[in-house]
Formats: C-alpha cells, structure tokens, sequence
C-alpha cells in the first residue's frame, strides 16, 4: 500500500512539474467556458443589434408606377425601416437581380402591378423578394417584409371575415403600437432552484470533455515510463507490477479528480456556472467519468505499441464522442438520439443537466445505471487486458 | 556460500534460445564479471535474476531464496544499475534517489542519510538540488548508480554501467564499484569492454550466443589459453615474402600464421623457445623487422580462441 | 536548390513515409474530417424538431403552430403537458419547446400581447429564428385582434367567431410573399463544415512542426548543419517540406469530401484549396512560433491545443460569427479562421477578387509576421547547441 502512494506521490509530482500539463488542465477548460458562455450568451436579440449594417433593398414597380402600390411606397418610406433597410428604386426585375449578383442591393423586392387594388379587393397578391448574398440580410429584410405583409395579410382577412365595416375601422385605427416587447418568455426549465442559462450547457459539455481527454495523461504516463526506462529500473525494486500500475493510474485519477473540482468551482465562481442541487450524485457522475476514460485508455495503451498511436486513437475518440454528443456544435436532433447514445458523454452529460435543473432522482437513476455499467464493463476489459498484455518494460 | 545460483537456465524468445542452460555461482563478497558481445545474453541474465523476466527453465536462487516463488523479497537484496539511463527528468537528483528509495521501504531520517551518502558516494551532492537534463553524460550515468544503491543492496547488478562515458567518469565508476565491493555488497558486472572486466573483477564468466563458454578467475582463464602465445611482427620493408611466410607456416612448432599486410602474427605455444627460430627464417629470406611484439594471452584471445570471433564483433 | 529539395523530402518521408505515419498523419485525420463534413452537411437536409403544447381554449394557439408550420423550416411535434415538455426539451427530443398557455386567445382579445412560454437547452440559431418568428405571428393577431377590438362588434363570444374567422382567413395568405433563391447566400453548414477543416489542419500542421523540433532536440538538425549546407538551406527545406506534408492532407481532405461523400463545397474545388493552402501558412507560422518560444516539443504540442480550440472558436469554426456579441466578433478579427472562412463564404456568393483580396491580404499578412518570427525554430541555431 504505501508503494502505492509513493508512486502515485511520484505521479502527481511529475504532472504537477510540467507547466504545460498544468495550462491544459486548468486553465483551458476555463477559458473555454468563458469563451462559450460570452460568445452564446448575447443571442438573444439578434435584431435589437446596432451593428448591423442597413440592408440596401431594390426595390421594383412592376407596373412602373409607385402609385400603384401606395401600400409598398408608403412603407418604404416609413422611419420604422431606419437602420435595417434602404430601399432603392429600381428600373426592372434583371437590373436587380444583377445588382444582387455583383453586391450593389443585398435584397430585392419585386412588386407585382396593381397591388393597391388587388389588396382591396381582397384577391390574392404576392410580393417576389429575391435572396441576396448575405444570409444575415436575407433573415434582416425577409422579416422586415414579411411583418409588413402579415399586416396587410390580416388587415384584409380582417376586411373579408368581418365584412366592409372593418375596413373602416382598420383605416382608423392606428397602427398597433410596435411594442418592441417581445411574445417569447424564454420559460424556466428548471423544477425549482437557480434560473438555467445556455453557457450550463456547453460548461457540462466541456468539463465532459476534459475528463475524456484526461485519458492522455494516462497513456503519456504509462509510455513514459517506458521510454524513460524506468519502467525497467522499476521492475527490480520490491514493487508488485499491480502496486505500481495502481499507483499510477491513481495518482492520474487525482488530478483528474482535482481538474474535475476546479472547473466545477472556478466556473461556479469566475462565471457564475450553476452546477445543481445534488453535489454528491455530480462528484458520482465525475468520479464514473474519469473511471470510463481512464480505463478506456490504459485498454488503448495495453494494445498500441507506441504514445503516438494511443495517443492518436484517444484523442479521436474524445473529439468524436464529444462532437457526437452534441457538446461541440448542435447537431440534428436525431444524431443526438441516435448516434449519440453510443457516446460516453451522452449519459454524463444528460445526468448533470438535469441535476443543474433540479429534476427528480427517478430520471436520473437509469443515467447512473448505464455510466455504472459503461464503467464496469470497461474496467473489466481493462483488467483483462492488463492480465492478456501486462505492463513491462 | 553463493549470493546468486542459476541453475539450467533457459529463456526462449520466439523458439530462439537467448540463455541456453545456464549455471553458475556466484560467491558473497566477489566482483562478478560477465564478458560477452552484444546479444550474446548478458542483459536477459540480468533481467531474470532480478525478476524482471521469468526464465523458460531452470531455476535461480538469491541469497538462498527463488527468485520465482519470493520476488519481492529477492528484490529487496539487489540494486540494479541499468544499462539505459533511467532517471527522472522532471525531478532533481536527491528527488530521483529518494523515490527509489521510498519504493525499497527507506522513510523519514534513514531515507534522508541514504540519499545524501548515494549522492556523496556517486560525487553528485554539490548537485542534488539540480535536475538530470542539465548533467552531463557521465554525471547521468553516476545518478544511474546511486539510484540503485541507495538501499544498501546485499547484491549489485551493474549492466554495462560505463557505455559512452568519458574515460574520466568511466575510472571514478570502476572505483566505486571497488569500493562498493569493500563495503560488502557481491557485484555483479556486465560489460563488452574486456579490459573493465580485467581490472576489477575477481571471477570472470564469459558469455557468447546464450552459452556461458568459460568461467573462473583471471588466472584460470588465463591458464586456459596459456598454451598458446602470440608474436606480432611488423615487416619494414613492405609484405614479406611467399617463402618466408610459406616456410613460418611449415614450421611444425607454429601453430598458425595470419598475416595482416605489413604485420604477420604467429600463434606458438611457447614463444621464448622458438624465436630464434624464426628470426632465423626472417634472415634467411631477407625479411626486415620493424617491430616483434611478444602478447601474453589475454581474455580477448580466449575469447577468439573459443569462439574463433572477437568480442567487438 | 537540390539540397533544400533533400531536407524537404526527408521531412516529407519522415512524416507520412511509413504505414503508421500515413495513418495518423493523413488517413485518420482525413476520415475524421470527412465524417464531420459529412454530419454537418446532413444538418442542412433535416428540420430542426419544434416541440409544443398547446392549452388554449381558443384558435390562436393552433394558428401559431399552424403558421409555424407552414414555414417548412421545421417539424412540429406535440406533446401533452408542460412537465412532459420540459423532459423532452431536457432530454433533447427537440431543439426548443413552445408552451402556450390556456388563456392565450382570450388574452390576445383583450388587446394584451400575451407571452409563449419557450425552453430551450442551449441556445442555437434555429431556437433565435424560432423565437423571431413566434414574434413577428403574434405581432400580427395582436394587431387583428386590435382590428376587431376597433370595429366594435359587440358580444365576446362574437368576438372570438370573428377572431376565429379572421384568422382562418389570415392562414390562406392571399397577400404574401414568394421567395426567389438563386442560392446567393452561402449555405449555413458551409461555414461549421470549413471551420472543423480549418481546426484539424491547424492540428495537423503543428504536429508537422513538433517534428522539426524534435529534430532540433535530437540533434539531426545540428548533423544537418555539419554537412555543408547553409542555415537557410535548412529553414527552407523544412518549410518546404512541412508545406508539402499540409497540401497533401488537404488534397487527401478534399478528395473525401468531394467526390466520396459528395459533400457541395459550393466553391470551385481551387479556390477552396487555395484558401485552405493560405491558412495552412499561417498555422505553420503560429506552430513554429510557439515552438520557438518553448524549445520542448512535448510542451509546445500542449500549448498548441491551448491556442487551437480557443482561437477556432473565437474565429467562427463552430457557429457563425454573427451570433456573437459584437465584441466579441471585434475580437475574432484577430484569428485567422475568422477570414479563411470568410474568404469561402465570399467566394461561395460569387464575390469576385475584387473583394476576395481583403480575407487573403490579412492571412498572407498573418502568415508574413508569423512565419518570420517562427522561422527561428526551422534553422539550427546558436541556441540549441551545446548541452
């Protein structure tokens, strides 16, 4: 027992010697917490941005005259469009399509004869909006028209299902007031607790991630030791090779388990990451983690014959899972329910968000379960393999 | 009585035979030699008698005790010098010592005076604080050794401790293996350097192709070869002549003749007997001598003598 | 020059020239990439999944969805209450949930601008544009409601016929739009797609550039040097060969995802190439430099991946930039993935070089800069002799 801990001592020391190994350990997850939770945070109000550019809109009469289409010339002048669109008058539909192609419009709006009188006489009228270069334009204009045309769209159902009297009505009244406010309660998908926000989401996904990668650290030691041929010198001294293979991957475990703790606080602190209400079963679900990868990764370092091929295949792996888990980038639904649960990190990652919003333990006992029985069985082949191959130099 | 026994010992890699039925004793106290060329078996000895590998056959007994059936307790009487370096980079000197130290049970106070009297014994203390990357080859090679010493080891395997040292390092090495060796620990040392081997060894097994070919004192083998000595003429007025050369090897006293451009060697049995002989013979043919050298026999002609190579083959 | 040409294919071999190197150097790396090309192009063909609930007694909840629904862009799937919704919003059965409350039409009538409950587990593009759509629908029953509220009919129960009416009527869309798509605009995924090609070329690349320095550590770079060939020789030949090495992962990259998943670049195969070549210097260029700056190749492996994921992120690898706080996207300018992917967006909408040169002029900048503070690290130097 106490070889153990002199080699897990021995371990510790080593990792905590390289500062490297120290920037990818803590600092990284960290920074990549930050990263996301700022970059992801401000989406909500994707119109409400300044910056946008104005979008220069062509904007043609088929029938040549404005006039005809008072609806359409009135609201291009509207102050409403300030700061979203310019339009700009032009002479036909080829003119404007060549403009889109060579960037003078970034939106065209085709404005078919007779609008005026089509709309009230309630027949069917269809404004021609052709898309431009800019996908973020196209969504800027495609919804600036299209709420204009919703309006006129109900105005004259209003004026068909209620009959002429609306019409007048509708003249009169004034324009709704534009309230800016929104109609979207983002609701709390939280049973109680801390209010959620999506950067919990990519912190779970990272702190997933980092514990897999943690699996290098496992093949860096047990290659190095070879290289260095101390595992040569090693096997001489009065240590069993299980002493010294668990002291080892304990003295790994632990930084895990301290990388594990720091993000957790520092994310807590620093960014005000919530983590949940059940900090027992979240260090449970961590602990089952570093176990998956760690045993993963000596099952990957018995088998290869040098760092670079294990270190290679651990790495694919943890990029792998973690895209296919969706912690990287959404992905479709269906790959999530599919593919996804093939990953380790799917049932991790599932557990701690709903531990994050406070959900009941019934739904996250299966999780617990399936990471148990992931853990076992490769500690299992991990031990079958350290028996099959061993570990000499 | 013996530190070290092997008895018929066999070890096997893919169906080749690296130790072939090996026995050999090796007493308390002596400075053990095992001579050989590369890939002649040394090092997977040494790996077996330190458990590092499990022999194919036979048995090896340390201190009285098997090395299969009690490992840990046959490693807690051996030090082992590897033939790599095998250190810590990470971690200075007096770090490096003190976790093998650890591993062989040293704690605390006694932990601490090992490490400083390995550091003291291998001339590192003045650089315990210092970390390995920035010695230089020969101070490696003597961290290599404290580290294996550390525990006060009954038995101390040394696996060519001096390759690719300067000659320097290689005396002050050689000197503490003698020292070690006073202070009561049976050495054990392996080496391709046949003068080493010579200079400090007290019995000498020499090992070719998985077989121990000779063992004993330096005298022994020595004796050995006593039969036959060797004489080596450099001609001084370029190659000799057919004749001479044909009439040295029709000589019935000459065992053999090799001839190396300038020089001829001559292998006799007693060379003070014949050498007017043969001076003559250079007379007659009007051979020129530069230089006659007269070489008693040594481990390197044994060597050649068994196996007809030379150990740097 | 033949000199340069024997360090280059030294390197080259090296590298890529035993089974083992061309699997982790080429063929892993390029399947992996593929395979992302491959499930990020597949995003664009599947809906995102909208799920909802609706309580309303009256007809403006159906609308909403009715309308949602009408726009195509996503698959709409019910679900009973609201706590089965937020489990399948958590369980991540779809991209976000709407919730509509039992009183919403009767709300709606009485001029209110009611609020739909929406959860969502991270925030993604699709559940902003849903968000912008439920706005903009019942932007438009309010402003009907209004109407109706104006014309004064009397009666409550009159009202919701009316509302029902005008609303049914709404949904025929007589006064609507009809949307031209030459396809201008570049594809959504083209940029994630881009943007995970980017992030293992950068991986690739400093891996190329820890072997340099493993040679410098090894020694074989100062037995290099005893040979009678000139430091620049040296620099040359190994920028030269880890050039090759990274055009050879790109063809191998692009060849996968061309003509074997058949993944639509949308620009001709070139300029992608070209773009993708011009990053690879600026890669070498940041690979060298930290190597420089940290000598031992196992540390600069680790400080590369310090840089790489951050800095992919930062420049719009895997989401657009336009989704990012505008200081944010500020910041991003200072990355060189933020205008290699760019320069494929501007080239996939038929920009011309006449705009096309910026995103080129600041890689090849970038490259310059770092390629010549890193070239310390490709020439034997003073530094790396001795113990």
């Amino acid at each position: 027992m106490a070889n153990i801990w002199t080699i897990a001592a021995n371990e510790l020391r080593m990792m905590f010697r390289s500062r490297s190994v120290m920037l990818n350990t803590f600092l990284l997850p960290l920074v990549l917490i930050f990263l996301l939770g700022a970059a992801l945070s401000g989406v909500v109000g994707v119109k409400g941005d300044s910056s946008i550019d104005p979008v220069r809109v062509a904007v043609v009469y088929t029938g040549g005259d404005p006039q005809e289409a008072s609806a359409v010339a009135d609201f291009m002048k509207s102050p409403e469009l300030d700061g979203y669109i310019i339009p700009v008058e032009s002479s036909s539909r080829d003119e404007a399509e060549s403009g889109l192609r060579n960037g003078k419009y970034g939106y065209a709006v085709i404005v078919p004869q007779d609008f005026d009188g089509k709309v009230q006489r309630g027949q069917e009228v269809k404004l021609e909006y052709i898309l431009g270069k800019n996908s973020m334009d196209n969504t800027v204009a495609g919804t600036v028209f299209d709420n204009f045309l919703g309006a006129i769209n109900y105005r004259q159902a209003a004026v068909q299902a209620l009959g002429p009297q609306a019409a007048v009505a509708a003249a009169a009244a004034a324009e709704p007031a534009s309230s800016r406010e929104t109609a979207v309660k983002l609701g709390d998908l939280n049973n109680g607790g801390q209010s959620y926000t999506a950067s919990q989401y990519y912190a779970a996904s990272m702190l997933l991630m980092f514990l897999l990668y943690s699996g290098l650290d496992v093949s860096g030691s047990l290659f190095g030791e070879k290289d260095r041929h101390t595992l040569y010198r090693l096997g001489s001294t009065p240590v069993t090779g299980r002493e010294l293979f668990f002291g080892k991957i304990l003295g790994i475990g632990i930084v895990a388990a301290l990388q594990c703790a720091t993000i957790i606080i520092l994310s807590n602190l620093l960014f005000g990451v919530y983590w949940g209400n059940r900090p027992w079963l979240l260090i449970l679900f961590c602990l089952l983690m570093i176990v998956v990868s760690m045993t993963f990764s000596i099952i990957v370092s018995m088998f290869c014959k040098t760092l670079t091929t294990a270190n290679t295949i651990v790495n694919f792996v943890t990029v792998g899972m973690t895209f296919l888990s969706g912690g990287m980038n959404p992905l479709p639904d269906e790959w999530v329910h599919s593919v996804g649960l093939f990953t380790f990190n799917h049932w991790a990652m599932d557990s701690i968000i709903r531990m994050m919003l406070h959900s009941g333990l019934s739904q996250l006992l299966p999780n617990l379960w399936v990471m148990s029985l992931i853990a076992l069985v490769l500690l299992g082949a991990a031990i079958f393999s350290y028996r099959k191959v061993g570990y000499h130099a | 009585m013996a530190i070290a026994e092997l008895s018929n010992v066999v070890k096997r890699y893919d169906q080749k035979l690296t130790v072939d039925h090996v026995n050999v004793k090796i007493e308390e106290g002596e400075i053990f030699g095992l001579l050989g060329p590369n890939g002649a078996g040394k090092s997977t000895t040494i790996s077996m008698i330190c458990g590092l590998l499990e022999p194919d056959g036979g048995e090896i007994l340390i201190d009285g005790l098997s090395v299969k059936a009690r490992p840990l307790d046959v490693k807690k009487r051996i030090g082992l010098v590897p033939q790599e370096l095998a250190l810590y980079e990470m971690m200075s000197a007096a770090e490096n010592v003190a976790f093998f130290g650890r591993l062989y049970g040293l704690r605390g106070k006694l932990l601490k005076e090992r490490v400083e009297e390995a550091l003291a014994f291998t001339g590192l203390s003045d650089k315990a604080k210092e970390k390995p990357s920035t010695f230089s080859g020969g101070m490696k090679r003597r961290l290599n050794i404290a580290c294996a010493i550390m525990h006060r080891p009954k038995l101390i395997i040394m696996d060519e401790p001096t390759v690719g040292i300067d000659p320097q390092s290689r005396n002050h090495i050689l000197e503490s293996v003698k020292t070690l060796n006073q202070m009561g620990s049976t050495i054990i040392y392996t080496s391709h350097y046949m003068e080493e081997v010579e200079a400090i060894c007290d019995r000498v097994a020499i090992m070719d192709k998985g077989h121990i070919i000779a063992c004993g004192t330096e005298q022994e083998l020595r004796e050995r070869v006593a039969h036959e000595e060797k004489i080596v003429i450099k001609s001084g007025a370029g190659p000799l002549a057919p004749e001479l050369l044909d009439e040295l090897n029709l000589h019935p006293r000459i065992n053999r003749v090799k001839t190396l451009e300038e020089t001829v060697e001559l292998y006799l049995p007693s060379s003070q007997s014949e050498l007017q002989d043969i001076l003559f013979i250079f007379a007659k043919h009007g051979g020129v001598i530069a230089s006659l050298q007269i070489e008693e026999p040594d481990l390197e002609t044994l060597f050649l003598n068994l196996t007809g190579r030379t150990l740097r083959d | 020059m033949h000199k340069i040409l024997a360090i280059a294919w030294n390197m080259i071999k090296r590298t890529i020239g035993s089974r083992k190197g061309l699997l982790i150097h080429i063929l892993v790396p390029s399947i992996v990439v593929a395979g992302v090309i491959f499930i990020t192009g597949g995003m664009e063909a599947s809906n995102p999944v909208l799920l909802y609930g609706n309580r309303d007694a009256g007809t403006a909840g159906g609308h909403l969805i009715a309308e949602l629904e009408r726009t195509g862009a996503y698959t709409l799937k019910e679900v009973k209450d609201e706590a089965e919704l937020k489990e399948a919003v958590i369980a991540q059965e779809g991209s976000a949930g709407l919730w509509i409350p039992a009183d919403y039409t009767a709300n709606i009538l009485q001029g209110n601008r009611p609020q739909v409950g929406m959860y969502e587990l991270r925030t993604s593009e699709s559940s902003i544009l849903v968000k912008m759509k439920v706005d903009t629908i019942v932007s438009e029953m309010t402003a009907a409601a209004g109407l109706i509220q104006a014309a004064d009919t009397s009666g409550e129960a009159d009202q919701t016929a009316q509302f029902a009416a005008v609303l049914e009527q709404a949904r025929e869309h007589n006064v609507g739009s009809i949307r031209t798509d030459y396809d201008l605009y570049p594809r959504q995924t083209l940029g994630v797609a881009t943007g995970m090609t980017l992030l293992f070329l950068m991986n690739l690349v400093s891996s190329t550039v820890t072997q340099i320095l493993k040679d410098r550590t090894g020694r074989t770079m100062m037995r290099m040097f005893s040979a009678p060939v000139r430091a620049y020789e040296i620099t040359l030949g190994n920028f030269l060969g880890s050039c090759m090495v990274g055009v050879i992962q790109i063809l191998v990259v692009l060849v996968l995802g061309k003509w074997v998943l058949r993944y639509d670049y949308e620009v001709p195969m070139t300029f992608y190439f070209l773009v993708l070549a011009t990053f690879m210097l600026v890669a070498m260029g940041i690979a060298s430099t930290i190597a420089g700056l940290l000598r031992n190749p196992k540390n600069a492996g680790m400080i590369n991946m310090l840089i790489l994921t951050p800095t992919c992120m930062l420049g719009g690898c895997f989401w657009p930039l336009s989704i990012m706080p505008e200081y944010m996207q500020k910041a991003a300018n200072f990355v060189p993935q933020k205008w290699a992917i760019q320069a494929v967006d501007l080239a996939s909408t038929g920009g011309g070089w006449d705009v096309l040169w910026q995103p080129f002029a600041v890689l090849g900048l970038m490259a310059a800069i770092l390629l010549v503070i890193g070239s310390s690290v490709m020439r034997p130097s003073e530094a790396s002799i001795g113990v």
